[in-house]
């Protein structure tokens, strides 16, 4: 089949051929006939890619090569005189019709070459690029066509694979997400996929052909930008303002690079634009609420640590620090068990939080000063996003008050105890439904039964009469307390005795329960005769009480003490037996009253005395008293109970400290209720956010104070269930009408039981913190927009002012050089004067415009090999007229050799910002020193002057932005406070560091130090300064 | 004289456009100015300059655009060009033959134009 159409080819291989009399064979090598036969068999023979074959007219093969036979298969035997040329048509002969056409046209016009496709000897089809021409005998007469092929499939399929690739290609072009530009060379646009459409506002219509930096608000910049990847082929992170047709604007991120071909030659660019501002928006939000979550952790009442899946402490809030009375730096990176007296059980606390089990274990803090301190921890499990390993956030609250509460408590109960086992009468306790809950020995004793027997049964039941006892008992309700009352206990032999009921109460003075007493009567002689009994029971009783305990007679004798009472005050019981009570304090008044008091009211509850024990300082005391009738003398006697309180006295007053603290002085608003949700108190803060007062709050539910009743109950009802919440948002009424939007975070409260207590709830009210932040952020970013402003027009304007210098300049070196006419001594001498402030102009206006660059972080370093020497001593002959006229001595120090990689001219403004200082600083007859020498990896620049010096506590500030020393300005020494600032970037930039020596009066050494070879390492960075 | 080919100078700032075409003139060059980039290839077209100087911020089409436009037309498809511009570039882009940054001395311009196309012809070898 054919594949080309028919073609000219150059005459030389015309119909006349070799019969046109051009030999292509020396005729000496040619010889005779056999020679020839040879030369063209060996021609034929020869192993080639080429296939050469003749036919006759009729397309019968006269003629095959060795190379034939590669490409199609077929031996010389097989086909020589057998095959045609339609043969090895890939239809086979009967596609030889058509087929005929490269042949005719061979024969019209002397040759044909094209492509045709045949088939192999194997069936396989190759596709051929073929030259057909005619083979005439000696007359000229065409006798044959002469074929030379070549394979070309393997070239056919490369075309096809390329033209794939590009489809490809363009096919990645269009279905990227990212937007996509391509340009010319020049920065025309020639191609932008979709989303390059979207960003820009602008069909591919609109924007192909248009120069790309137009879109650029920056057009300036985006003009450099351009040469800068024409120059260098790549552009990367450049950040741009595009404007849209709605005059709105994107920030993107643009990256590019351009487009060679394997010979290195320029085809196009292609750009990649990022659209930057929903990313800075999110990451604007995502700082913002960083913040705040970090105002919240450190404004809790609770303390949080986060800690790694070491067990190491990441992060905690100030809380934490003022638990532990430890600073953050020492906390942090140490061990979270090590925080805890108790490693081990702090350990099992995290293992429970790392498998996801909640609840809390209260914990010995470990505090910087030793104090006790309980805190209640617990620790949940949580992973940051992308975050792998997890982490444990672990909170602690201080329980120390209430742990030393239940100590209290328990401490008083053994002390009532012990009270109540002390009485010679017998005692029970009753609740106020007559319910037993307590009763001594004595009253086991009368009765018969055990304590455990009686506790739980009601009151009158222990009565033969229980009526009449109901009946004392409702008038001791009435009346306070009912006296001497007849009864007969329910025992076999009915004991009669004599009893008082009184009510107790608690510490809010609220009915509790009742107190009888009951004493025999009905066996005086029987108590007579079980005297001794009796008194070595109730003697057991008081020896076993770890009180300290005494006996003391209506004249004030200790009459008996126990044991305790022997340690306690240091005294054997004989010595003690012979004092006079009130001996044995420093305060003997206070004693000696507490007797009277005791003696006349029957009992003491609580006295805090001091007690003096022998050979030691006093201690402080409680003292407590019950009346009683001493057996032995029928006379009134007291038994006092005297018990240390330091350690009490100490924790009360840290408590109450502590409490105070805490609901004083804390900012965070807090509740306090009891299991049922009923407030029990509350502090200032809360007080001021709910508008109501602290005897208003006190006793109410505690979502009757909020707007939404349900949510606050759910809060409750969630916080009782959970153990604790936090953060959850609840409104606050108040009773004006007004509502405060509060967080809060709550945690139940327990006993060393585990019995519920209550719920401690911390609120914040975060409107106005809400407000401060929104409006810091606005003021940030407006700060922002005038500093990008600014530099956008300090950029700008320093740019427009390069072109009226060139004319100032340009024409100033007209003249100066004689152009117009010859100059008078006078003009030349205006002239230099206009010059050097040309040139002054000129530093200034590239001060400003590296600044500018500085400050818009463009500054890239296009790095050239420079001759240091040679770059210094130029800035210097530059300053030759301002050091005449400063009649300054300069030293120049100048290695010719030192080479360095930097960037040429923003070396140039290092040296001449440095020469420049050293010059307006340094008075006349002053001396500056300029040096460059190379020492190891470094090259280094030295500028000393003996000019005015700056004042050490200024030095840190020196290389800052606009700064200017005191003295520079008492002197009003010219200048933009913008050199040093320059000097410390340039230097940086190149991985370099500056740093200065000086002191008032005496001078300043600069010193530069930039390595020779280009490196990406930072030298050490904030040691600017070394004074 | 007509036949020689001119310089061609495209700058909006006067002075700047003047004080090159004075120095240029001064020393035997034929110099022919525009102030916009439009001017300067409507310019081309009519004179095919030997070598363009052109500013690349220009009212209109900026410098860029201006020197592809006049590299179209095939007489002047392979014109030298000197950029001056206030914008730094360390290494120009390899579009044009010299790029300097103003200031400038007025000695560069001549130096270069000198590089780049020869003395200017004298009146003896016209």
């Amino acid at each position: 089949m054919v594949r080309s159409s028919t073609r000219r080819v150059p005459d030389r291989r015309s119909a006349r051929g070799p019969a046109a009399g051009r030999s292509y064979v020396d005729p000496r090598w040619l010889g005779d006939v056999r020679r020839a036969v040879t030369l063209l068999s060996s021609l034929l023979a020869a192993p080639t890619d080429y296939a050469l074959f003749a036919t006759d007219l009729d397309g019968t093969i006269m003629l095959w090569s060795q190379g034939a036979t590669g490409l199609f298969g077929y031996t010389v035997p097989a086909v020589l005189g057998k095959l045609s040329w339609w043969d090895m048509c890939a239809e086979g002969r009967s596609a030889g019709e058509p087929d005929r056409a490269p042949l005719e046209a061979a024969l019209r016009d002397g040759s044909w070459s094209g492509s045709v496709t045949r088939s192999r000897g194997t069936g396989e089809r190759i596709t051929l690029s073929l030259v057909v021409s005619v083979l005439p005998d000696e007359t000229g007469r065409p006798v044959g066509l002469l074929t030379m092929s070549r394979d070309i499939s393997a070239e056919i399929s490369r075309v096809e694979e390329l033209e794939r690739a590009r489809f490809a290609a363009m096919a990645l072009f269009e279905a990227n997400v990212v937007p996509l530009a391509t340009t010319d060379p020049l920065g025309s646009i020639t191609d932008v996929n979709r989303p390059a459409e979207l960003l820009t506002g602008r069909s591919r219509e609109e924007l192909v052909g248009t120069r790309v930096t137009d879109y650029a608000v920056e057009s300036q910049r985006a003009q450099a930008a351009l040469r800068t990847l024409l120059r260098d082929g790549r552009l990367t992170d450049q950040e741009f303002t595009v404007r849209r047709p709605d005059d709105s604007t994107v920030e993107v991120l643009l990256s590019a690079s351009a487009v060679t071909d394997q010979a290195g030659k320029l085809h196009g660019l292609l750009a990649t634009i990022l659209d930057l501002s929903e990313q800075r928006r999110l990451r604007e939000r995502l700082q913002r609420s960083e913040a705040y979550y970090r105002g919240l952790i450190e404004a809790a009442a609770d303390g949080l640590i986060t800690v790694d899946a070491d067990g190491m402490i990441t992060d905690l809030s100030r809380q934490v620090c003022v638990l532990t009375g430890y600073g953050r730096d020492e906390l942090v990176g140490s061990a979270f068990a090590d925080c805890f007296r108790d490693r081990d059980q702090a350990r099992q606390l995290m293992e429970r939080g790392l498998a996801g089990e909640a609840g809390e274990t209260e914990l010995h803090l470990v505090t910087s000063d030793e104090s006790v301190r309980w805190v209640a921890v617990s620790a949940s499990i949580f992973r940051d996003l992308g975050d792998k390993a997890p982490r444990l956030v672990a909170s602690m609250r201080d329980v120390t008050e209430q742990a030393a509460l239940r100590d209290r408590l328990a401490r008083e109960r053994a002390y009532n105890r012990s009270l109540i086992e002390a009485s010679a009468n017998g005692l029970i306790v009753t609740d106020l439904r007559l319910l037993i809950t307590d009763v001594n020995g004595t009253i086991c004793q009368l009765m018969g039964l055990t304590r455990e027997q009686l506790t739980g049964s009601r009151l009158p039941d222990c009565f033969a009469d229980p009526d009449a006892a109901t009946d004392a008992a409702h008038r001791a309700l009435l009346a306070g307390e009912v006296t001497n009352c007849d009864l007969r206990l329910a025992t076999p032999d009915q004991t009669a005795v004599l009893v008082n009921v009184s009510i107790f109460r608690d510490d809010a003075g609220q009915p509790a329960g009742l107190l009888a007493s009951v004493r025999d009567v009905s066996v005086q002689a029987g108590l007579q005769r079980d005297l001794a009994v009796q008194q070595a029971y109730t003697r057991a009783i008081v020896e076993s009480s770890v009180v300290a305990l005494f006996t003391v007679a209506q004249d004030g004798r200790i009459t008996d003490v126990n044991e305790a009472a022997c340690e306690f005050t240091g005294y054997s019981r004989r010595r003690l037996q012979a004092r006079r009570f009130t001996s044995l304090f420093s305060d003997t008044a206070a004693a000696k009253a507490g007797l009277e008091l005791a003696f006349g009211d029957g009992h003491v509850d609580f006295l805090e005395l001091s007690l003096a024990p022998a050979g030691r300082p006093s201690v402080a005391v409680g003292f407590h008293a019950g009346m009683f009738l001493d057996p032995r003398t029928g006379q009134k006697a007291l038994i006092v109970a005297v018990r240390d309180i330091t350690a009490e006295k100490a924790t009360q007053e840290e408590l109450h400290i502590y409490s105070q603290s805490l609901y004083g002085a804390t900012t965070d608003a807090l509740l306090l209720t009891d299991p049922t949700g009923v407030i029990t108190d509350v502090n200032r803060s809360m007080e001021e956010l709910t508008g109501r007062s602290r005897g208003d709050l006190v006793g109410r539910p505690a979502e009757t104070c909020f707007t939404e009743r349900d949510r606050a109950h759910e809060f409750v009802a969630s916080v009782l269930r959970e153990g604790r919440v936090s953060d959850v948002e609840l409104t606050v009424r108040r009773p004006d009408g007004g509502s405060t939007v509060l967080w809060y975070s709550a945690a139940t409260f327990r006993d060393q039981e585990g019995k519920l207590q209550g719920i401690f709830a911390s609120a914040r009210d975060i409107t106005e913190r809400k407000k401060f932040e929104d409006l810091q952020a606005h003021m940030l970013e407006r700060a922002q927009d005038l500093d990008r402003a600014k530099s956008d027009f300090v950029s700008r304007i320093s740019h427009e002012l390069r072109s009226p210098l060139t004319s100032v300049l340009g024409y100033l070196e007209l003249i100066a050089e004689g152009e117009p006419g010859p100059l008078t001594t006078e003009q030349r001498r205006m002239l230099d004067v206009i010059s050097r402030n040309g040139s002054r102009l000129l530093a200034l206006i590239e001060d400003l415009l590296l600044m500018s660059r500085i400050e818009a972080g463009t500054v890239t370093v296009q790095y050239e090999l420079i001759r240091l020497g040679g770059l210094v001593q130029s800035v210097h002959n530059s300053f030759l007229p301002s050091i005449r006229a400063g009649q300054l001595n300069v030293r120049l120090d100048l290695d010719p050799s030192l080479e360095l990689d930097g960037d040429p001219a923003q070396l140039e403004r290092l040296v001449a910002n440095l020469i420049s200082n050293a010059i307006k600083f340094t008075p006349p007859g002053g001396e500056i020193g300029i040096g460059c020498r190379r020492e190891g990896d470094d090259a280094v620049v030295e500028v000393r002057d003996t000019g005015i010096g700056v004042p050490e506590e200024e030095q840190p500030r020196l290389f800052t932005r606009f700064f200017r020393s005191s003295i520079s300005m008492e002197q009003e020494t010219q200048g933009t406070g913008l050199g040093l600032f320059i000097v410390k970037h340039v230097a940086q930039a190149h991985s370099g560091l500056v740093t200065v020596v000086s002191a008032p009066g005496a001078g300043s050494a600069f010193t530069v130090r930039l390595p020779v070879r280009r490196s990406s390492q930072p030298y050490l960075t904030g040691r600017e300064v070394v004074a | 004289m007509s036949g020689r080919q001119p310089l061609l100078v495209i700058e909006d700032d006067a002075d700047v456009r003047d004080l090159i075409a004075d120095r240029l003139r001064g020393i035997g060059y034929r110099v022919e100015c525009a102030a916009t980039g439009e001017e300067g290839v409507a310019l081309a077209r009519l004179e095919t300059p030997s070598l363009i100087i052109l500013d690349i911020l220009l009212p209109g089409i900026d410098g860029w655009e201006a020197l592809r436009e006049i590299r179209t037309a095939s007489p002047s498809r392979s014109v030298s060009a000197i950029v001056v511009s206030i914008v730094d570039a360390n290494h120009p882009p390899a579009v044009v033959d010299a790029y300097i940054v103003k200031p400038f001395r007025s000695s560069q311009i001549v130096d270069k134009v000198a590089e780049l196309i020869g003395p200017p012809q004298s009146e003896v070898m016209t």
